[in-house]
């Protein structure tokens, strides 16, 4: 019998689930207690509530098991979505002004698979402008806060579902990871994100960031509940033809988890990496947290892994392009923002346009039409694929003799919003999570820590492709290994 | 010597031919010509935020079958490419085609080739490739647009050739081959009318001798074969005049405008609108070059961009859709299973079965008649006999009653057996009486010849006959003896008429000759 008096906003996921399937608490219950911190949401994590979506959802989960039917592995767990998957009749703007008002007729796999697992949506999520970013500060309505300290920035571009979790306003939520984006994020707010292996997840329903980088991916505080979550996500789906069927057979992460130890494991550390954080007690946590894997029975050894320096501007000329070429379909005609005024259809999508999207939007949007424009596609483009390529290589390599990499995700924990105008300063911050993205490999990263202000910092396993559920066991066995003591942010109610 | 023989023309040929497949490239939506407007559309091919294309594998392999059947040069893997550009009725303003890995064929790699059914000239393929369709665009009054997406996502192959045609004669040519070929090949229903085919020509001329090409031009928006022919025609007129004015064409589009008149003041204005000196023709010049009067021509290719104006597509690989491997066994199945093609059809029925060029071109270009033919042949039937029967008396039946060979009335077992009564029969009385029997009763020959109780007169009484008509016409016998040699028609005719038109009519001619000799005192 679980312990009912324990804050309802902190249980985990597969404690709530386990409960509403008992029949101890109703999902109405359940929904009804996040739909109120939600609804106030001091930290702008939240977009937009969809409170009879999600009691409607609620009732007819308890109207099932009243009628003694079984019900999902997620079943009354409520969840928060990105702002960049589309849910079916609910607003989705992906933090754009381009797509204010925009309201799907369809809905993202991923989200259709958590709902078909019993997940209860709360709401969407807040994230820079169309996922790109990494502090949460090009939102086109306002950024988030973390929920660690006010004025924070939480992280990005997955800012709301990475500060919703860790403020304990959704013990579950959905991200989108390009070049980081919800690893990074989880490392600054202090909770557990996963971006799964390219192709392990259906893109079908994501809003196209950067089609060969994006990767959905969730959020949880606690690795455990990633099992049932990533068991429901993962899988072939045939509306997205770069998804895969890795062969796992049945609920590979829940298996993976039981009995989920770092005993016998080996775990490759990239020196070169941990040269690179800025702030000293981000890398002093991090060391701890590979002290405290060798304490759990792992071998760790250094390994090597060139082109650090080369895999975040490969990143950045492939994902602009790759964008530049994605947007071009916000123009004025179809949905979305029109500015109307004379002229003719050059006119009409200029203006919508520059009326729409944010100054990073743009910037990139500019960058990658110049990469793939006629005399400078081979020197750019063509290029970064090559080092692209060259990165896979190096990474295979490293994870050659190891069962997973382990590092840092972040150089540095959470800053004050506003403080990093520089975009290259900004693009900077990735040079962990990008190398990831551009070879494929899922990362996972985890709680390992706080700085002396009382910061979250974070510790990042990239394993190799398709090796997720293994990761995950991984994962589960470090933050055992780690043991950190439970804290709490506080989050105004 | 006319200053268009000064000059050799130059034509490429481009192709969209819409996939007959039942939905979409990349989606499930019906392909549907007519639909009412954005009724066949979903998030997919109407590029909501978040879809993915997810390719309709027979749509790829219809454009794999096509570069088998022409020779293409292969790769072991064929890729889907983005073009880039933005327009009303591209809803992602990119269009999922090929530029870097065709199906086949491609700048460095041959196209293979297409032998023309009636000329037999070998056409050199540049590239055939896959790409979706846009939707269409509706201007209506005031300078707007509407945007119907029904036709968006419509599989195209998408068939290129290298500059190879140098006379129009050429290019019905092509476009009736290749029509066959698609409509063999089940690719397309290829109705021009209907949009399932679409033709683009790339005009240029050099003077007669060079080697270099000259600037062409890209004529767009040809309904027809004749709309094709008269637009090269007014672009050979067209570059021939600034050539023989001094100036030089630069390489441009331009669209046809099918009802222009060249004759009155308007004409020339709107002739030379947006195209700057020096690459202005001079509207007399031109007329002065086509093959019909002012009062004839009707049409004229319109400035539309210039190379200047051209876009970068900034074509990159589609990160949504995977590469596709091409096995050979796969291709070897696709080759075991290609029909006959049009032009080895006619070099067959010319060189092998040495039927004259116009049977066996006629042959060719009627498929199902050709296909027919080859049944006939099939039963045993000697070929010259064959081609005969069925282009002559198996045609005008057809003709006659608007079918197809294939939906013949006569099987082609019964011209077979029709032919082999020719040797017991007489071939009039075969294809005078037989011949409608069979039809008419929709029977064997044979069954109709038992039917109708069809038999030869014998030589006998064949002369018995003629001349008791000879004694019987006493006017047409004096008419005959006075030199006019039309009277023995009336002989023939009495003759017919007693035996029921079943004399031999080289009988009753011997005949008559012999009688009219005896009369003569010969």
């Amino acid at each position: 019998m679980s312990d009912l008096r324990r804050d309802l906003h902190w249980e985990s996921a597969l404690t709530l689930a386990a409960q509403v399937r008992a029949g101890e608490r109703s999902a109405r219950e359940v929904t009804d207690a996040h739909l109120a911190r939600a609804e106030a949401d001091p930290l702008r994590a939240f977009l937009r509530v969809d409170a009879a979506g999600a009691r409607a959802a609620a009732d007819e989960l308890d109207r099932r098991r009243a009628a003694g039917e079984a019900l999902g592995p997620l079943a009354g767990v409520p969840l928060a979505v990105k702002d960049n998957l589309c849910t079916r009749g609910l607003e989705t703007t992906a933090a754009s002004k381009i797509l204010a008002g925009f309201v799907p007729p369809y809905e993202a796999t991923a989200v259709a698979r958590l709902r078909a697992a019993g997940a209860v949506v709360l709401g969407k999520t807040n994230l820079d402008e169309f996922a790109m970013g990494s502090t949460g500060e090009s939102s086109a309505f306002g950024p988030t806060t973390n929920p660690w300290g006010q004025g924070l920035v939480p992280g990005g571009s997955s800012s709301g579902s990475a500060a919703a979790v860790a403020g304990g306003l959704a013990p579950l939520a959905l991200g989108s990871d390009t070049g980081g984006s919800i690893r990074q994020p989880a490392a600054l707010c202090g909770c557990v994100g996963f971006k799964p292996s390219y192709g392990a997840v259906s893109r079908y329903g994501l809003i196209a960031f950067a089609s060969s980088l994006d990767q959905v991916g969730p959020f949880a505080r606690e690795v455990s509940d990633l099992g049932p979550t990533l068991d429901a996500l993962c899988g072939r789906d045939p509306r997205d033809m770069t998804s895969a069927d890795p062969g796992w057979g049945e609920a590979p992460f829940g298996r993976a988890l039981s009995g989920a130890t770092l005993a016998g494991r080996t775990l490759g550390v990239v020196r070169e990496h941990l040269e690179l954080v800025r702030d000293a007690c981000v890398r002093a946590r991090v060391d701890e947290a590979i002290a405290a894997a060798r304490a759990a029975g792992a071998e760790v050894r250094e390994v090597s892994l060139g082109l650090v320096d080369q895999a975040t501007p490969a990143y950045y000329v492939v994902a602009t392009a790759e964008a530049s070429s994605n947007l071009a379909r916000y123009d004025g005609v179809h949905y979305g923002l029109r500015v109307p005024g004379a002229g003719g259809i050059v006119e009409l999508s200029a203006r919508t346009r520059a009326a729409g999207f944010g100054a990073e939007v743009k910037r990139r949007i500019m960058l990658g039409t110049f990469v793939l424009s006629s005399g400078f596609f081979d020197a750019y483009y063509l290029n970064a694929q090559r080092v692209r390529r060259r990165v896979r290589e190096a990474f295979e390599a490293a994870l050659a003799g190891v069962d997973a990499l382990i590092g840092p995700t972040s150089p540095v924990a959470a800053f004050p919003l506003g403080e990093e105008q520089d975009p290259l300063a900004l693009y900077a911050l990735d040079v962990f999570t990008v190398a990831a993205n551009l070879a494929g490999l899922p990362g996972v990263s985890l709680p390992c820590g706080f700085t002396a202000a009382g910061l979250p910092a974070g510790v990042q396993l990239i394993g190799p492709r398709f090796g997720d559920p293994a990761l995950l066991g991984l994962a589960r066995g470090l933050e055992a290994a780690l043991a950190l003591p439970a804290r709490r942010p506080e989050v105004a109610a | 010597m006319s200053a268009l023989d000064r000059y050799e023309l130059v034509v490429g040929m481009e192709a969209h031919a819409q996939l007959n497949t039942r939905s979409k490239l990349f989606c499930g939506c019906a392909v549907e010509p007519g639909a009412e407007p954005n009724t066949r559309t979903c998030p997919v091919c109407l590029g909501l935020p978040g879809t993915l294309p997810a390719l309709n594998r027979e749509a790829y392999l219809k454009v794999l079958t096509l570069a088998v059947a022409l020779g293409a040069e292969l790769e072991p893997w064929t890729e889907l490419d983005r073009k880039n550009y933005y327009y009303p009725d591209l809803p992602k303003n990119y269009q999922i085609s090929q530029m870097y890995h065709n199906v086949g064929g491609g700048d460095e790699r041959p196209g293979g080739t297409l032998e023309l059914l009636r000329s037999g000239q070998r056409v050199r393929m540049h590239n055939v490739h896959l790409e979706e369709d846009a939707g269409k665009l509706l201007h209506g009054e005031a300078g707007t647009s509407t945007v119907d997406l029904c036709r968006a996502g419509t599989p195209l192959a998408e068939i290129v050739t290298w500059p190879d045609f140098r006379a129009v004669e050429e290019l019905d040519d092509y476009m009736e081959t290749l029509t066959q070929l698609l409509l063999l090949l089940d690719l397309s229903h290829c109705r021009m009318q209907e949009g399932n085919l679409r033709f683009e020509a790339s005009v240029s001329v050099r003077p007669r001798g060079s080697a270099a090409l000259g600037a062409r031009t890209e004529i767009k928006n040809l309904n027809s074969y004749a709309a094709v022919r008269r637009a090269v025609q007014f672009e050979h007129a067209r570059q021939v005049a600034l050539l023989e004015a001094g100036k030089t064409p630069r390489q441009e589009t331009r669209l046809w405008s099918e009802d222009w008149d060249p004759r009155g003041a308007k004409a020339a204005r709107s002739f030379e609108q947006d195209v700057p000196e020096p690459y202005r023709a001079a509207l007399p010049d031109v007329l002065a070059l086509l093959p019909e009067s002012p009062e004839g021509w009707r049409g004229r290719t319109g400035f539309m961009r210039s190379k200047e104006d051209a876009q970068d597509y900034r074509y990159f690989p589609e990160p949504d859709l995977p590469r596709l491997e091409i096995a050979p066994a796969e291709v070897e199945a696709l080759r075991a299973a290609l029909p006959e093609l049009p032009g080895a059809r006619r070099r067959r029925y010319a060189e092998q079965l040495s039927l004259p060029q116009k049977s066996a071109e006629a042959l060719t270009r009627d498929r199902a008649l050709g296909d027919y033919f080859e049944r006939v042949l099939a039963a045993g039937a000697p070929v010259a006999d064959a081609a005969n029967l069925v282009l002559n008396q198996v045609g005008a039946l057809l003709n006659e009653r608007g079918l197809s060979a294939a939906e013949s009335p006569v099987p082609p077992e019964h011209v077979a057996e029709l032919i082999a009564l020719v040797g017991e029969l007489p071939k009039d009385l075969v294809l005078k009486q037989v011949w409608p029997a069979v039809i008419e009763e929709g029977c064997s020959p044979r069954e109709a010849v038992a039917r109708r109780g069809i038999e030869a007169v014998g030589t006998d009484a064949v002369r018995l006959a003629t001349d008791e008509a000879w004694a019987k016409n006493p006017k047409a016998v004096a008419d005959l003896l006075a030199g006019n040699k039309k009277a023995a028609g009336a002989l023939v005719g009495a003759v017919m008429k007693a035996t029921k038109g079943q004399a031999s009519p080289q009988l009753v001619n011997a005949r008559i000759a012999e009688l009219l000799a005896q009369a003569r005192g010969e």
